[in-house]
């Protein structure tokens, strides 16, 4: 109920989830300095003033700093700009910094989670912008068109988030706080009723059920982990042969010289991400490494695996095929890796159409449309890269596949629900282990114990977006005959 | 009768029913100066406990010693007439222990009544009140006074109604229907009509009371016995020791055949023949209630309790009825120890009028009336201990309006006061309601033993609090930031003697050998110290959350806050605030419903006006 305090320093993508060339994160709140200082080293030497103080006020309580970014033991320092507004000259009128960093959502979300490892939270839809008009920087009828969405957006997109995540959280948190209810009430009804004649639950029955919700509530966890939080968002990922033409093909369609483009096999190691704007979607584009059976070395097993974890969390997988190459064999290598993907979730681009002949199209056509799966559905489309020919109907191809694909789930939303959702559960995993370790100990106190459990369904309230009341007393009500 | 003005009295603050309820309001508001005259239709039933012969047990036992804390009169009467005193919940943490007490009742209700009598300021009178009087004036209405019985009229610019069961009250006994608040006693319907007039919502709620047997009829050997503590703990701050000698209660057990029969003679019970249709509470069910909603228990514990040292009336805790009186009887010739026993009252259930609390401030005042106020079963509560609390606050907050001080409204990480009166304002009741431990976020803080110390200050503040209640309240502060300071500066085992104490296992008696300048320190300055140290990683954790709620108090809402016209406010948030019209965005976060949405539109227009321009 109370995450709406202005005291709290919170943190929010502020550039959009789907991948951009730059990503930006914002923090804002009175720790938004002290946490920010944690998470960088400066590259630069001194702190620079975009502006001096008598061409422009405003833009000279600004600090740009070249730095260094902590994106935690995994994925270590990156490099990245950042902004600093020491005071209340900000847009929330709160002391606030920007993180600018390369626009992939993974790096996106590390930074998230450094700063609510600092004492930061997660910002609720629509909170930077009240921030903004408590500090006037709107008037209310500019403040009126988010406020008056905030109620529908923020409800709307958390239970469509909370769905997607590792496979709908709704219900197993629904789940758990029921168990916990359940322990709860027969500890409360103890604590409450101590002269009733009624058989309260021993410390180890306790035990036991505790043991069994953390043991959910870990296996939730892991569940967040492994479906990546992109899970569901609308994306595109591009794969194929190593020189198949990927990169080019990625480069046409944003127009823009993002992914380092070479015509030496297997130049791109890892994957690079960018959006694909079209009307109200934004699609994020990926260029994987290739996909190939013979192996290099240890650094492209790493980027075939990274492949593969791509090509689950996409929308849609494009597979780009060399026209010039044999077909039928590159008609078995599609099978063969993208077997495991649904077909409708499978695309397939024949590029470098300007090297092969009318003759070799035909043969493509012909095989094409004998291993799709559904004949009377044109599932490929022939470019050239070199030429740009096809490259308008194969975008305006995808973006229509990915915004079927995806129309009924909630975009944008995903990761920092996914974020706000690790958070509660780890408090929630803490707090039982905390009263675990009570019902232990000698002298066990309901008391604290209970304590313990109320901030475990707290936690847990705050994943589903609910405020519970008074059902505690209405299970103990039902469950125990009370009353002298 | 003389005709018209001559029987007019002219007083500050007029509390109605002299029950537990009202004696605390008249007390609470004549201790602040104000000129109080507490009207009652019976002087010889002041302070009387009208169902169980006891003060105090879990949560309850905690508002005792909050209403001491802050001057009231609960504490040191059952302290005086207490017949036996129990410290429940002591094999939990400190937060759980719970004084109870049984008292010997007339005694008790006699205690209350002279300490009234005592009181400065106070006239204490016999007369029933029949008619409200209310004016409004430029579309605003104050309450002006009451009309009584033969047309006198007691003026004043604060009334408070503590009337109990008392409003249009019947009572049932099988099919027996008696009109009546109480056995034996009448009831009033001109405060109802008055009420609906004024244009409250009035609903009605049921409760009940067991039969009273003849103690030299039942035949306690075949019970078990239940002694007091071997060393009683008072409830009020003031009481050094208690000396009285205790007496035992008794427990026996339903049994199959009870049950049988109860069940045979189901058609015959008012809350199931739908003779009664009014909602009862659910922790506090007849011995009917219990039979059908858990058919497979096969016995029920009941608790002989003595109504006093000079009567032989026993008072069966536990088989609350309104079965008719024949079934009564032969429930009783199956149960051990009770088969010759002899009733001496019928058990009945009583239905009665109460006001909805939503339509209260946290004042106890009413929204809609200035300067009236209710407290107790009016309110939709039960229990004498939730009654008194709110009297008290009521009675104090009439006082401190006129005086044009702040109001008494406890917070919720205060007193379980505050809890009890958060809940009636915000959340309505759909049942009697009790209070519980579990309803009490910031149960670990709200200890029974540290009531003088979260609220004597705040008493002190109001003006509440008598030179020697304040003078012993320092005296014990010193002690315990003295013994603190010792446990500080000595080592124990290498480490600070404080941080040795934390260890759950270790003692103040085993402090006490260690150091022995600790002996000096009396048990309530241990206690204090011990359990401050032993809870303080959990009160720190709680401390936080307070702070949170605390920042939200402070966005106080205006009681006419247009919230119709809040354009991207959801219909079901305008009207819930509409209703409630709480005093703050804390309040607003608590009324079912609202979300934090909801909170965050309130946020930006509430703070609206008073924006600053911080952008150059």
């Amino acid at each position: 109920m109370l995450h709406w305090n202005t005291d709290d320093t919170i943190c929010a993508i502020a550039s959009g989830t789907a991948a951009a060339l730059r990503g930006i994160v914002r923090l804002s709140g009175p720790q938004a300095i002290a946490i920010g200082e944690k998470l960088t080293r400066s590259l630069a030497n001194s702190p620079r003033r975009l502006a001096s103080e008598s061409l422009s006020p405003k833009a000279a309580a600004i600090e740009y700093r070249l730095c260094e970014i902590d994106l935690g033991n995994r994925l270590g320092w990156v490099e990245g700009e950042s902004y600093w507004w020491r005071t209340t000259k900000s847009y929330t009128g709160q002391p606030s910094v920007e993180f600018h960093l390369l626009g992939s959502l993974p790096l996106l979300e590390a930074l998230l989670s450094q700063c609510c490892r600092f004492g930061a939270r997660m910002a609720q839809p629509g909170e930077f912008t009240l921030r903004a008009f408590l500090a006037g920087r709107m008037d209310l009828s500019q403040a009126e068109a988010v406020l008056g969405v905030i109620n529908a957006r923020g409800e709307f997109e958390l239970h469509r988030a909370l769905d997607q995540l590792a496979g709908g959280l709704a219900k197993p948190v629904a789940k758990i706080r029921t168990d916990l209810i359940h322990a709860l009430a027969h500890l409360e009804a103890g604590l409450d009723f101590v002269e009733e004649d009624i058989e309260f639950i021993s410390a180890a029955e306790l035990e036991n059920l505790l043991q069994h919700s953390l043991g959910q509530i870990q296996t939730l966890q892991q569940q967040i982990e492994t479906r990546n939080v992109s899970f569901g968002s609308s994306k595109i990922v591009l794969v194929g042969r190593p020189n198949a033409g990927k990169s080019s093909l990625f480069n046409a369609l944003i127009s823009q010289d993002r992914a380092i483009v070479s015509d030496q096999r297997g130049t791109t190691r890892d994957y690079v991400a960018a959006t694909l704007g079209h009307d109200n979607l934004d699609v994020e584009l990926v260029d994987t490494a290739g996909l190939d059976d013979s192996l290099y070395s240890e650094i492209d097993v790493e980027s075939q695996i990274r492949t593969k974890n791509q090509m689950q969390q996409a929308a849609l997988v494009v597979h780009v095929v060399d026209a010039a190459c044999e077909v039928d064999d590159e008609l078995a290598f599609i099978k063969a890796s993208t077997d495991s993907i649904d077909h409708a979730r499978r695309f397939i681009v024949v590029n470098k159409l300007d090297v092969v002949n009318d003759d070799v199209i035909e043969r493509w056509k012909i095989k094409l449309t004998e291993i799709a799966a559904n004949p009377s559905e044109r599932a490929y489309v022939f470019v050239s890269t070199r030429t740009m020919r096809g490259i308008r109907e194969l975008k305006n191809q995808l973006v229509e596949r990915v915004e079927a694909l995806t129309s009924d789930e909630g975009l944008g939303m995903l990761p920092t629900t996914a974020q706000r959702c690790r958070d509660s559960l780890q408090r929630c995993a803490t707090a039982l282990e905390g009263a675990i370790q009570m019902t232990r100990g000698i002298g066990m106190h309901e008391e604290l114990v209970a304590a313990e459990i109320r901030l475990a369904m707290e936690e847990l309230g705050w994943i589903a977006g609910e405020v519970y009341t008074d059902d505690l007393l209405d299970r103990i009500f039902s469950q125990f005959c009370i009353g002298k | 009768m003389n005709s018209l003005p001559a029987c007019r009295y002219e007083f500050d603050v007029i509390v109605v029913g002299a029950g537990h309820a009202g004696t605390e309001a008249a007390a609470a508001a004549a201790r602040l100066g104000a000129k109080v005259a507490l009207l009652t239709g019976n002087l010889d039933t002041v302070g009387q406990m009208s169902c169980n012969p006891a003060i105090g047990g879990v949560a309850k036992g905690h508002v005792v010693r909050e209403i001491d804390a802050l001057g009231g009169l609960m504490g040191q009467a059952i302290d005086a007439t207490g017949i036996q005193f129990r410290m429940l919940n002591q094999r939990k943490g400190p937060a759980m222990h719970s004084p109870r007490a049984q008292a010997d009742k007339k005694a008790y209700q006699f205690d209350i009544k002279r300490r009234i009598e005592e009181t400065e300021n106070l006239s204490l009178c016999q007369e029933l009140v029949e008619d409200l009087i209310a004016e409004e004036v430029q579309g605003t209405s104050y309450i002006r006074g009451v009309r009584v019985r033969g047309g006198a009229e007691f003026r004043a610019p604060a009334v408070v109604l503590t009337t109990g069961t008392f409003l249009q009250a019947i009572m049932h006994t099988g099919e027996a229907k008696t009109a009546g608040g109480r056995a034996g006693e009448g009831t009033t319907s001109g405060i109802s009509q008055a009420l609906l007039r004024l244009g409250f919502r009035v609903e009605r709620f049921k409760t009940g009371t067991p039969p009273r047997l003849l103690s030299r009829s039942i035949d306690y050997s075949q019970t078990e016995r239940q002694p007091g503590d071997e060393d009683p703990q008072p409830f009020s701050f003031l009481t050094g020791k208690l000396t009285q000698e205790q007496l035992p209660c008794w427990i026996t057990y339903t049994n199959q055949q009870v049950h049988d029969l109860i069940r045979e003679n189901l058609h015959r019970a008012p809350m199931y023949s739908g003779q009664i249709r009014t909602c009862g509470p659910r922790y506090c069910p007849s011995i009917e209630d219990k039979i059908v909603r858990f058919a497979d228990k096969t016995q029920h514990q009941l608790f002989l309790e003595p109504e006093g040292r000079f009567t032989q009336e026993v008072y069966v805790n536990g088989i609350s009825t309104s079965l008719p009186r024949d079934v009564q009887d032969a429930i009783l010739r199956l149960i051990p120890g009770l088969q010759h026993a002899q009733i001496m009252r019928y058990g009945y259930a009583v239905e009665y009028d109460f006001c909805p609390p939503d339509q209260l401030f946290p004042t106890l005042e009413t929204k809609s009336i200035q300067g009236l106020y209710f407290a107790g079963q009016i309110n939709g509560t039960t229990g004498y201990e939730e009654a008194g609390g709110q009297g008290l606050i009521a009675g104090a907050n009439a006082a401190l309006k006129l005086l044009g001080r702040p109001a008494l409204i406890p917070r919720r990480d205060e007193a379980y006061l505050g809890v009890l009166v958060d809940d009636l304002v915000t959340r309505g009741v759909d049942e009697p309601y009790r209070l519980f431990t579990s309803r009490a976020e910031f149960r670990l803080m709200l200890r029974q033993d540290n009531a003088d110390r979260r609220l004597t200050p705040l008493g002190h503040q109001l003006g509440m609090i008598s030179n020697e209640r304040w003078q012993a309240f320092q005296t014990k502060e010193n002690d315990i930031a003295r013994a603190k300071e010792l446990l500080e500066a000595k080592r124990v085992e290498q480490q600070p003697a404080s941080k040795y104490l934390r260890r759950p296992e270790v003692t103040w008696d085993e402090m006490k050998q260690r150091i022995p300048e600790l002996q000096e320190f009396s048990r309530t300055v241990a206690e204090q110290v011990e359990y401050d140290i032993k809870y303080e990683g959990y009160v720190v954790r709680q401390t936080q959350q307070v702070e949170r709620q605390l920042r939200l108090s402070t966005k106080r809402l205006p009681a006419d806050f247009p919230y119709e016209t809040i354009p991207s406010l959801r219909t079901e948030a305008k009207q819930k605030l509409t209703k409630i019209k709480p005093a703050s965005l804390d309040q607003a976060s608590r009324i079912s419903g609202i979300t934090p949405s909801d909170l965050a539109v309130l946020l930006a227009y509430l703070e609206q006006p008073h924006r600053r321009k911080t952008d150059a």
